[in-house]
């Protein structure tokens, strides 16, 4: 199969898809003996991509899989479009939501001892129905609490290719990283 | 916890210099400068306390807006500022959350185990670790949390920030999976438009042969030229009823002689006869 045609079939099956596309899914849609390669599609997603160079449209991967959608600056006109307002979300809600995401899995327990107040069921019934996190498995210890991890719908709500995506967690990673080290050289002294 | 050690020791004492942990947590910095101005109307304050997440989020603001080094807490100051804000808290009529308590008895027992010499009972693995590091290490995670929420809550969101693009895909017909029926669906496709017939009152009748062969044939040369007929569409609703019972006639007739079969991709999907190859 010429590039050409690959590529007009990842378009079509990334545009018409209501979730993110995998390049498994796309290798899926072929016949055992015309299988592209997985660098192949990759080539496609990349070309494609290119494509959208100047236009209001963007090709973006959210966690494994990808998706189009309209560029940031454009949202003020957007949002007038849509007839649902984007909704407000807590402070709490947000604390909450972070502590699953960047220490999953984790227990309510978990939570509380983060934040320091207890975790709202509200909260947790909220995340839940959003369907941005669900409960995966309990923890191995008395009462055996329930583990909470993020959805991949959490990812795909908030536009991040993956949890690596927000720059606090890179920085904090680092500095982190510098006083442990900092720990180590004080304490071989 | 109202000691009052601030006004006994001079703000230059720092409380490491009284004990001696045997994990220093921090190189020495002695002699912060306190802002005298520690005190907040209390109308601010109820703002400030709705504002809170809790008691971590309060004893971090503290914290900075002292401008101490969250590794280098001088409990006891700290301690004093977090009772009196709890106080104001009450005086105001706040629902004062347990959790602030809590937080102040922690307080106070970090700063009294400040103040008592360190035992040297203890074995080796069991050293007795400066009681700010575990406070200081739950508030910079907690500091850590805070600040990828805000990031979280102002990254772009779909429908906020970004808006999804979607293509309709035509399904094509060639992919749905038809299915021959049984007669209780004829039957019942049948029955449908009998009754529309009946309930359209005005119908013009033609004079034509009823024939049920006639129609057969009708039906199979029709067939001829394209791969299906639609059901609904070859039961005109015009011939009346007497002509609807004929056309349906010929249809059962020639699905028994096995010359056409009729198929459906699923319930209530239109149905279509095809002739046999």
């Amino acid at each position: 199969m010429d590039q050409q045609t690959l590529r007009n079939i990842v378009e079509a099956a990334v545009l018409t898809s209501e979730v993110p596309v995998t390049i498994n899914q796309i290798q899926s849609l072929f016949a055992q003996d015309e299988k592209p390669s997985v660098r192949d599609i990759r080539q496609a997603l990349e070309q494609l991509s290119d494509q959208c160079e100047g236009r209001a449209v963007e090709l973006k991967q959210i966690g494994q899989g990808y998706r189009y959608q309209s560029r940031e600056a454009y949202s003020a006109w957007l949002q007038k479009l849509s007839e649902i307002r984007p909704r407000r979300y807590s402070r709490a809600l947000m604390e909450t939501l972070s502590i699953i995401a960047f220490r999953q899995p984790v227990t309510r327990g978990d939570i509380e001892s983060v934040r320091g107040v207890s975790v709202s069921t509200e909260i947790m019934r909220t995340l839940l129905t959003n369907e941005w996190i669900e409960q995966a498995g309990y923890k191995e210890v008395p009462g055996r609490p329930a583990l909470f991890v993020t959805t991949a719908k959490f990812l795909e709500y908030f536009n991040l290719q993956s949890l690596q995506d927000l720059p606090a967690l890179d920085l904090l990673e680092r500095q982190a990283a510098k006083a442990a080290k900092e720990g180590e050289s004080s304490k071989s002294l | 916890m109202r000691c009052g050690v601030t006004s006994v020791l001079p703000h230059t004492v720092e409380l490491t210099d009284t004990v001696t942990p045997i994990n220093p947590v921090h190189g020495e910095q002695a002699g912060h400068a306190i802002p005298e101005d520690l005190f907040i109307p209390a109308e601010a304050l109820e703002i400030i306390t709705q504002d809170f997440q809790g008691p971590l989020d309060l004893l971090l603001y503290l914290i900075r807006k002292n401008r101490f080094d969250a590794l280098d807490i001088p409990v006891a100051q700290i301690a004093q500022q977090y009772a009196r804000y709890i106080e104001v808290m009450k005086t105001i009529q706040l629902e004062l959350a347990g959790e602030y308590l809590a937080m102040a008895a922690t307080l106070a027992q970090i700063k009294s185990r400040l103040l008592l010499p360190p035992q040297q009972t203890q074995d080796d693995d069991d050293q007795d670790i400066d009681p700010r590091l575990e406070l200081a290490l739950r508030l910079q995670e907690y500091e850590k949390i805070k600040m990828i929420s805000e990031q979280l809550d102002e990254h772009s969101r779909v429908g906020r920030d970004v808006f999804l693009v979607h293509a309709q895909s035509v399904a094509p017909k060639a992919t749905l999976r038809y299915e021959q029926v049984t007669l209780d669906v004829l039957i019942d496709a049948f029955e449908n438009i009998l009754m529309l017939a009946e309930s359209n009152v005005p119908i013009v009748f033609e004079r034509e042969s009823l024939n049920v062969k006639d129609k057969m044939k009708l039906i199979l040369d029709r067939l001829g030229n394209i791969t299906q007929l639609s059901f609904a569409e070859l039961l005109n609703r015009k011939e009346g009823k007497a002509g609807l019972i004929v056309t349906f006639l010929a249809i059962l007739e020639l699905i028994n002689t096995k010359r056409i079969y009729a198929v459906q991709a699923q319930q209530n999907e239109p149905i279509y006869l095809r002739r046999h190859e």
